[in-house]
């Protein structure tokens, strides 16, 4: 039977205030915000495979970074650390040509059912997801968070670092195309 | 300045508005938030009162490279609606072993399910890789800190260079997966919290002695990488790290890719800047 370890120095850790804190703040932010940050991260990209273990880096970021953290702002915070996260993921799944894109070729080529039968939110967010996945991805990133996570234009112009008139730009034009498919979609059907 | 109504405002159809709503109503699995507090090691209970040991040395377990604490205090209740699991995280110690030994039965109360439009998926990183017994009291060479940086750094470049990683979990495979009990992943979450509060309280041997019991009790454990890092982090604290290693190089093969090998790379590299124990 080993003996416990030796308890290390006071002097070398934070006060147990600090600590208790920390965790509190931590654990509120992780209750108040996981779903939009899990929800974001799969309508920006990440294979569904991945969402969870994405999600979890997003956290495990934010509080390493948590004295940086406007308790206020700490949703927008988070949500761009979400889209670099998400930009990592999909890098990565470019350079091992993986499988989602071939689920969403293979689900664009599925007609499915025709609009207006799409009764349950599992079929709207499987067409969701077709229709976010061709677009390109300053279109997408703008329309996820003012459309979907809706964050304020400025919030999203700050996060992407453009002028907020891009913002409105790229989320019109992401509009635009996915009524396009929407159309295209009701004509085939 | 350029204003920007929402897409209800300026004219979108009730199917597009269709595809927003059912996106901003999809909430996540209660098992994803879950993971990701066990990462933070705030998997504890959160009930107001640290248990014996106290949530300061299982903090300074936990921070080993990553954030991670073991919370042991009073926040937020009630956030996760329908999420069961958070009712399990508020029980004590002892309330948790009295769980463990009536897993199966009853638990039942505790809801575990995803809410509706919650991904039928799991995370990848969550695998059978299992860090036996054996091999974490394994001792065949004297590890040193250079041979610590040494095989983080091979790992590293590993990474960097492998051709074939392991394919992504695909649907099928996840929905290959039989459905997990309530009861089994509230144990599993019970045994777990056993071996922080243990690393908590300094109790090395404790914490390696509690993960042994959970890998017998789960073989093919949810938590399976959960507990590989607590392994790393024990066998770290009791000074082995050359057991330490070889549990990381297993899990390093097994999950090349995944979150928790970066926090077990993290693990060891601190492990190695640490001044050695006496």
């Amino acid at each position: 039977m080993m003996e416990p370890v030796p308890r290390p120095a006071p002097a070398a850790l934070p006060r147990q205030s600090d600590r208790t804190q920390r965790d509190a703040r931590v654990r509120a932010m992780v209750e108040s915000h996981f779903d939009p940050v899990w929800r974001a991260l799969k309508r920006l990209g990440v294979p569904e495979g991945g969402v969870d273990d994405a999600a979890q880096q997003v956290f495990l970021i934010a509080s390493r970074r948590l004295e940086e953290i406007d308790p206020r702002g700490e949703r927008p915070y988070l949500l761009g650390v979400a889209l670099r996260v998400a930009a990592d993921a999909r890098r990565a799944l470019a350079r091992r040509r993986e499988v989602p894109m071939d689920d969403v070729a293979e689900m664009a080529a599925d007609p499915g059912p025709p609009l207006e039968e799409i009764l349950d939110d599992k079929q709207a967010l499987g067409l969701l997801t077709v229709h976010l996945a061709r677009l390109p991805d300053e279109m997408r990133e703008a329309f996820v968070l003012f459309e979907l996570e809706e964050l304020p234009a400025p919030e999203v112009a700050e996060l992407l670092g453009v002028p907020v008139g891009t913002v409105a730009s790229r989320v019109r034009r992401a509009r635009d195309s996915i009524r396009q498919h929407l159309n295209r979609k009701r004509g085939a059907s | 300045m350029t204003t920007l109504p929402r897409w209800a405002e300026e004219g979108a159809t009730a199917e597009e508005l269709r595809l927003l709503e059912a996106s901003r109503r999809e909430r996540s699995g209660a098992e994803a938030r879950l993971r990701t507090l066990l990462a933070l090691g705030l998997g504890g209970p959160a009930n107001g009162s640290p248990p014996s040991g106290g949530a300061s040395s299982a903090g300074r377990a936990w921070r080993l490279g990553t954030t991670g604490k073991l919370a042991m205090l009073a926040v937020c209740g009630g956030a996760i609606a329908g999420a069961g699991w958070f009712a399990l995280a508020r029980r004590t110690p002892a309330a948790a072993a009295a769980h463990t030994a009536a897993a199966g039965a009853a638990t039942a109360s505790a809801p575990l399910a995803p809410p509706v439009g919650a991904p039928p998926t799991i995370s990848p990183v969550v695998g059978p890789e299992r860090a036996k017994p054996e091999l974490a009291s394994a001792t065949a060479r004297p590890a040193t800190k250079r041979t610590i940086q040494k095989r983080t750094f091979q790992k590293r470049t590993f990474h960097r260079i492998a051709a074939a990683p392991p394919a992504l979990p695909t649907e099928t495979n996840d929905l290959a997966k039989p459905p997990v009990a309530e009861s089994t992943l509230s144990a599993e979450v019970a045994a777990l919290e056993r071996a922080q509060t243990a690393l908590g309280a300094h109790d090395a041997g404790g914490a390696l002695r509690a993960l042994d019991r959970y890998e017998s009790a789960f073989p093919a454990g949810r938590l399976a990488s959960e507990a590989t890092v607590l392994r790393v982090q024990a066998l770290l604290a009791r000074g082995d790290e050359e057991s330490a290693g070889a549990v990381a190089d297993r899990f390093f093969t097994a999950h090349p890719d995944s979150s928790y090998a970066r926090r077990i790379r993290d693990l060891l590299h601190d492990a190695g800047e640490q001044p050695k124990k006496k």
